[in-house]
């Protein structure tokens, strides 16, 4: 068992690296610059003078200037670190034209220019004129082709700027003429420089990064955003599991019932009834007096503020008053399918001969049920309930959304919405972690509690 | 079976505590709802609406725009000052302001307010380490800060150069108490001149001033201490759930009339509701007392019902935006002007104000609010004519030579349709609008492709780099008289330039520069209906309309909106008490 237990855990490190491997490439993958989003935040707009200034302070801030991952394979005239580039128009220009084949050289070489030329061409009214129609493409235009038809344009009158156009056209020639038919991937070792390390780094110090909504650091905002997820889902999971397993009991004995009939058709309507529809008609019906008084029974939910001072009892009502509702959605769609679960199992195991074996015995009825069958129907249902709440760790989205809960589902979807990317990996690595710990719980639970199990780990 | 008659019992016993019991409603208690959580309660780092929404009772600038008139009038200081130039001395050329506190403005420590406490928001600003970046580009025109010997409350603020939006830069800026933010005066090791561009690397570089910034940007001060010369004192946020403000007690400015200052409800509570259903139930269940942002479908159920007409105050005040359609002036099919304008005939703006916004929102010609006087009442909007557009297009070579339905023209020999991209986001108004334009454009054999992407992937793949041909946004403007017109300057026409539809006219260029250099105010306002008019002849973009905003307040209150943003003041509204029985 020991050994089974080591075994179990010791699993859970290479898959969270693994997580943590694949949410760091994700969050380099979704559209966006990190920069960028810091400054949306800070009011930075585009039409700020000191844009370009503050933008390369966020970017070297946030380390984005540093080679992504230990090594690289990439095409060997490729430059080793192309984020070292911090202008994004110039950044994202050598990866246009890297991906045309133009080696780094041939690029730095024509952006030098390019710079030159456009802020002369630009200095006053009289030469941005005459070079307007250079000025534009010069300045847009990534396609090398398109750049070499522009230098082969008619030049304007202006004798001042012969030598820095002259030079611009040289640039975009020899890139022209230095385009890389012929060449082969080239390793690189990059160092513990690297993004993917420090952002490890500081993941094992438990630095998420912060919020680009709000400034939050992630990991505290996270932690009160499951706090509610908790304790939603596991008051409802108990909730559920006090009604669905009794009736599941109850029906797979009196199986072909009137009752047994009736009571999968009243919850398999619930399953099927979407939580929106179920949700919104409950706060319309049931919590106004619109519909007659009678109706009226619940307070709306969505209001959290507890005045100073009031008693913890004042408190766990209101926090009552507030969750009856959502865990009412909760529960009426989760009965179906763990009483049938319930249901099938009992009917399984009534039939099979250990049962008559001890009806032939003499044991009473309730003995039979909860000794023996109850013992064999809770085995898979362990297996449900661990996956259950690892997957209630994110929250149900549209509950949260609608009761205004502010736990993990809504979390995420404000955060996705928002493009608040450090909190959405944020949560997929804290998530993936809790469901780790929890499956293999239930791993560990199932093989303590199957005699079957533990004799074939004892064997192995 | 113990266990589960025990499990039965708290059950029970939670489905009874759970239900409905009264709530109690306080007098002079007012509950907002906000739509979101705000992102941070420091003005200088995090200003944005919703934010704006709150901290505007617990931080005040020294002088800010009046609800009503929306011109800018003094909250913190005695007066609006007046510009002087500069004639002799190392600023002569420049501007000068004279900024004099009121005597009875105080902290909440009972300290004064003092020129020190400028001193220090500004240097604040300008410390390059601090997230105040979207300010900085405004407060590095000011030059120095020369206190007044005699008077600590009075000081004279320089500009070396002419700068138009000086008089802003100077007063509308919130104010943070020295002794609250930077006890330890950390600040103070440099003078305020120093705090400039040429010392970036020794200010970074600073310890002290890193340990400051490094507060100053923290959630300390944007979350949990907060404080400022508003008549509301931060009580506390839970985040995602609400908000609390309170009056602050023997407030130094309990009697003023001044908007900004005046002092109504006891206690402020903003809930953090991002439904709408459930923030429209509780408003109708009397447990919010105003909502705002309401979409325009529901506004206008709600105000003709008879069970909510009579219970609440409708209010939709003009909001300072407009949306348009941005177009890419430089593509090569947008580039004929013709086909600019039949575009902007093929809108029908008039359906989308009834339809879309419930008739609530004003028709725009150009990029000026038409609430400003600097706006050119003088355009008249473009008619939807779909006839029209189609002889426009005609005029540009587009018809339909090959009779299938659709425009085309020869193009270097080859027959091209006449078709189009317009790039949107999620946006419900947007969709909208991409499909009303579409429609209309198919009937006159246009094509029109709708493409839904990410906001940042369109800035990134598209508006920066120019290959775009239409996209609907929004155009957010300030209560400024004097608007920023950089965005239309052919200047900033670069990737990183606000100019993002690529729009050229020298004439627009000379104008824009010469209107810093222009004092004479109403030559000023020629300069800008100037601009207007030429950007309008020149179709550089289809602007739609300024949507009102939607804002319900119990009956409760005596309440009125404004065009100031959020729509209201909840400081100035009054209790009123009056109950309205549930029909």
């Amino acid at each position: 068992m020991t050994y089974f237990l080591l075994k179990r855990i010791f699993l859970i490190i290479p898959t969270l690296l693994l997580i943590a491997l694949t949410a760091f490439f994700l969050s380099k993958l979704v559209p966006g610059d990190p920069a960028d989003s810091m400054m949306t935040l800070q009011g930075i707009t585009s039409d700020n003078p000191r844009e370009k200034q503050e933008y390369a302070k966020l970017y070297k801030d946030l380390n984005l200037d540093i080679p992504l991952f230990y090594c690289s394979l990439l095409p060997n005239f490729y430059p080793d670190n192309i984020n070292k580039i911090i202008d994004r128009d110039e950044r994202s220009l050598t990866k246009a034209l890297l991906k045309q084949k133009v080696p780094f050289h041939a690029i730095q070489n024509y952006l030098k220019s390019r710079n030159i030329f456009l802020s002369m061409s630009t200095q006053d009214a009289l030469t941005k004129s005459l070079w307007s129609e250079w000025t534009n493409p010069i300045r847009f235009k990534s396609d090398l082709n398109v750049l070499v038809a522009i230098s082969t344009k008619q030049q304007p009158p202006d004798h001042q700027l012969q030598s820095v156009v002259n030079q611009l056209i040289t640039s975009i020639q020899n890139m022209k003429s230095g385009q890389i038919h012929f060449y082969y991937p080239s390793w690189r070792w990059q160092g513990t420089q690297n993004q993917f390390h420090q952002w490890l780094i500081q993941i094992f110090k438990g630095n998420f990064g912060i919020s680009t909504k709000d400034g939050r650091a992630v990991l505290p905002k996270i932690g009160t955003a499951i706090q509610w997820t908790l304790l939603l889902s596991i008051i409802s999971l108990l909730i559920s599991l006090i009604i669905s397993v009794p009736l599941g009991l109850y029906t797979g004995l009196k199986q072909g019932t009137r009752f047994d009939k009736v009571n999968q058709v009243v919850w398999l309507i619930f399953y099927a009834m979407p939580v929106f529809w179920l949700a919104s008609l409950l706060i319309i019906y049931c919590t106004s007096d619109r519909y007659g008084s009678w109706l009226n029974i619940f307070q709306i939910p969505g209001l959290w503020y507890i005045p100073k001072g009031e008693s913890t009892i004042s408190a766990f009502l209101n926090y009552s008053h507030q969750l009856i509702l959502p865990i009412i959605c909760i529960v009426a769609n989760d009965i179906a399918p763990f009483s049938t679960l319930v249901r099938n199992n009992v009917i399984e195991q009534k039939s099979k001969p250990y049962i008559l074996m001890a009806y032939a015995k003499g044991l009473s009825p309730n003995k039979i049920l909860f000794n023996h069958i109850l013992p064999n129907v809770m085995l898979p249902l362990i297996t449900i309930i661990g996956g259950r709440l690892a997957s209630a760790m994110s929250g149900a989205l549209i509950i949260e959304v609608i009761f205004n809960i502010p736990g993990m589902g809504r979390l995420m979807y404000v955060s996705i919405y928002a493009g608040d990317w450090n909190v959405v990996f944020g949560i997929l690595i804290v998530l993936g972690t809790i469901s780790m710990i929890l499956l293999t719980i239930s791993d560990i639970l199932y093989a303590w509690y199957d005699p079957r199990v533990r004799s074939k780990i004892r064997k192995a | 079976m113990h266990l589960q008659k025990y499990l039965l019992f708290i059950l029970l016993f939670l489905g009874f505590v759970s239900c409905k019991t009264n709530t109690d409603t306080q007098e002079s208690v007012i509950n907002i709802r906000l739509k979101k959580d705000p992102d941070r309660l420091n003005p200088l780092i995090s200003p944005n609406p919703i934010s704006r929404e709150v901290y505007q009772y617990i931080h005040l600038p020294l002088a800010n725009y009046n609800p009503e008139s929306l011109k800018l009038e003094p909250v913190l200081i005695k007066q609006i000052p007046a510009e002087m130039s500069i004639d002799t001395g190392i600023y002569q050329g420049g501007t000068a302001f004279d900024i004099e506190f009121k005597d009875e403005a105080k902290w909440d420590n009972g300290s004064p307010i003092t020129v020190n406490d400028y001193i220090f928001t500004m240097k604040a600003i300008n410390l390059p380490l601090t997230d105040a970046g979207k300010y900085r580009s405004l407060t590095e025109n000011i030059t120095d800060i020369i206190p007044d010997p005699d008077n600590k409350r009075k000081c004279r603020v320089i500009f070396a150069q002419d700068y138009m939006l000086a008089l802003e830069t100077c007063v509308n800026i919130e104010l943070y108490p020295q002794y609250f933010y930077d006890s330890l005066n950390l600040l103070g090791t440099y003078a305020f001149k120093d705090y400039t561009d040429e010392n970036n690397e020794q200010l970074k570089n600073d310890p002290t001033l890193q340990k400051f910034a490094t507060n100053f940007n923290s959630n300390i001060f944007s979350r949990d201490k907060i404080s400022g010369s508003g008549p509301y004192k931060f009580v506390s946020w839970t985040a995602n759930q609400y908000i609390v403000l309170e009056k602050k007690e023997n407030y130094w400015a309990k009697k003023s009339s001044i908007p900004d200052l005046m002092q109504g409800p006891d206690k402020m509570i903003f809930h953090i509701i991002p439904d709408e259903i459930s923030a429209l139930q509780q408003l109708k269940e009397g447990n919010i007392d105003l909502i705002n942002e309401v979409s325009a479908d529901a506004y206008a159920d709600l105000e003709k019902e008879p069970y909510t007409k009579n219970k609440f105050q409708f209010f939709h005040p003009a909001l300072i935006k407009q949306y348009y359609i941005l177009m890419n002036n430089d593509d090569e099919i947008l580039k004929d002007i013709n086909v600019r304008k039949a575009l902007a005939h093929l809108v029908d703006i008039e359906s989308m104000i009834k339809n879309f916004e419930q008739g609530k929102a004003i028709r725009t010609t150009g990029p000026i609010h038409p609430l400003k006087k600097t706006y050119n009442t003088s355009l008249e909007p473009i008619p939807y004519n779909l006839e029209t557009a189609k002889d426009l297009l005609a005029e540009s070579g587009w018809t339909d030579s090959n009779q299938d339905g659709k425009l085309d023209k020869n193009i270097s020999g080859k027959n091209k349709n006449l078709e189009l991209e317009i790039l949107i986001t999620g946006q419900e108004l947007g969709k909208n609008l991409a499909l009303l334009l579409q429609e209309s454009a198919r009937k006159i054999g246009v094509d029109i492709k709708i493409i839904e992407k990410d906001m940042k992937l369109i800035r990134a793949e598209n508006v920066r780099n120019r290959k775009y041909q239409l996209i609907p946004s929004i155009l957010s403007q300030d209560l400024q008289t004097w608007d920023d017109m950089s965005k239309w300057n052919s200047e900033n026409n670069t990737p990183d330039g606000g100019n993002e539809i690529a729009y050229k006219n020298r004439e627009v260029d000379a104008l824009i520069n010469k209107i810093p250099e222009t004092k004479d105010e109403d030559e000023r306002i020629n300069l800008y209906k100037n601009i207007q008019e030429y950007i309008y002849n020149d179709q550089a973009c289809i602007f739609l309309y300024a949507p009102e905003e939607r804002i319900i307040i119990s009956q409760k209150w005596k309440a009125t909106a404004t065009a100031r943003r959020p729509g209201y003041l909840a400081n100035t509204f009054q209790y009123v008490g009056v109950t309205v029985p549930n029909q």
